[in-house]
């Protein structure tokens, strides 16, 4: 797949395919596997209702499309490339660890915060799990700025260039920020439909939905802890 | 007094120019023994891919097979002191694989990430062909 994936980048002269290319080989490329893991189960958590994985799935792609275009978009306007390129590369999966538990412990409110005005939708989201499409969007905004080794190179080293010097220009992280989103809204569907499926067969889809809720809370810490090392190089 | 003043002056002059002619020689001999080397340079961050980790190990055996003492290879890590010192002065900010030989600098990050899995030899080829031109 990556194979015909680079055959295909090769010989394509028009941008536009080429930024989706690009996307669709940062989606399945194993590095960015752990954070599409945790979009996966972010996104197909709300198990009840398939409509809102879909729409959760919409969301969190138009945070990443929001992401790629104004990073792309600032690049445009003058700043450092290289400079951004590399704090991006260097420190977006080490703040990515520790954020990922933190988001875990409040699905599994352990923590709870009360801040005066939004203690409402802290206990909302605590009590009853549904996240909002805000959050939705922040987790596409936060995943896509997380650039891992591969996707890092991939964005700052050919869709960049190519939209700086294509007359597509800012439409092409759009396109490459879709690709991106697609396999994970069709991961997250398939897996919603599964797992609702069987929670119906158990009648029990509530109670369901809950377990799956504090299993996705889970995956986050873990993978959070596996950035934790190895950005942090914990362990040697 | 003036005949022994301009003599002074010519002699002097003509040492200077003389030891400048020798600095522009030593600088030429310098430069052609610093563009017979050719050094290729990773530069990867901590946490490491498997494209990163191929791109390495791909650059590493292109550069053994040509089986030359004037080329090198050595990979860094940015995130370590001297890594981090050795970006600097090739002016690195991120992964990056380099040829550099002298003052000249290619950087074929792009080919390196875009083959080293899916068309590894295409890479190897790229690199001698890139060594070579600067031979």
């Amino acid at each position: 797949m990556e194979e015909a994936l680079t055959n295909l980048l090769q010989n394509s002269s028009i941008p536009l395919l080429s930024a989706f290319i690009l996307g669709l080989m940062t989606a399945i490329s194993p590095c960015p596997l752990a954070t599409n893991i945790s979009a996966i189960g972010f996104i197909g958590k709300d198990i009840e209702n398939r409509n809102r994985v879909f729409y959760n799935g919409l969301i969190y792609t138009a945070g990443r499309a929001f992401a790629y275009t104004i990073l792309a978009a600032v690049i445009f306007m003058g700043a450092d490339q290289l400079a951004l390129s590399g704090w991006f590369q260097q420190y977006g999966e080490k703040i990515l660890g520790p954020l990922l538990i933190v988001i875990g412990l409040f699905m599994l409110g352990v923590i709870r915060i009360k801040f005066p005005g939004v203690s409402r939708y802290t206990q909302r989201y605590q009590e009853k799990g549904v996240s909002s499409y805000w959050e939705v969007l922040l987790i596409g905004i936060l995943f896509a700025l997380a650039f891992c080794p591969y996707s890092g190179v991939l964005y700052f080293g050919m869709l960049i260039p190519m939209t700086l010097s294509s007359s597509s220009g800012l439409l092409l992280p759009l396109i490459f920020a879709i690709a991106t989103g697609i396999p994970v809204i069709v991961f997250a569907w398939l897996i919603a439909y599964t797992v609702a499926g069987v929670g119906k067969l158990y009648n029990g889809l509530k109670v369901f939905e809950l377990w799956f809720r504090r299993v996705v809370a889970l995956l986050f810490m873990g993978i959070g802890l596996y950035y934790m090392i190895v950005t942090y190089s914990i362990f040697g | 007094m003036k005949i022994a003043k301009v003599l002074f002056l010519v002699m002097t002059a003509g040492i200077v120019f003389s030891c400048n002619a020798q600095n522009s020689k030593d600088e030429k001999q310098t430069q052609v023994k610093e563009s017979d080397q050719v050094e290729v340079y990773y530069f990867h961050m901590t946490r490491r891919c498997a494209t990163c980790q191929a791109v390495e190990d791909i650059s590493k055996q292109a550069v053994q097979a040509m089986e030359k003492d004037n080329v090198k290879f050595a990979g860094y890590n940015i995130e370590k002191p001297e890594g981090k010192k050795m970006a600097e002065k090739l002016n690195v900010h991120g992964q990056a694989l380099l040829i550099v030989s002298g003052t000249n600098q290619m950087n074929i990050t792009r080919e390196g990430f875009m083959f080293a899995r899916t068309k590894p030899e295409k890479l190897e080829e790229l690199i001698q062909q890139k060594i070579n031109s600067f031979l």
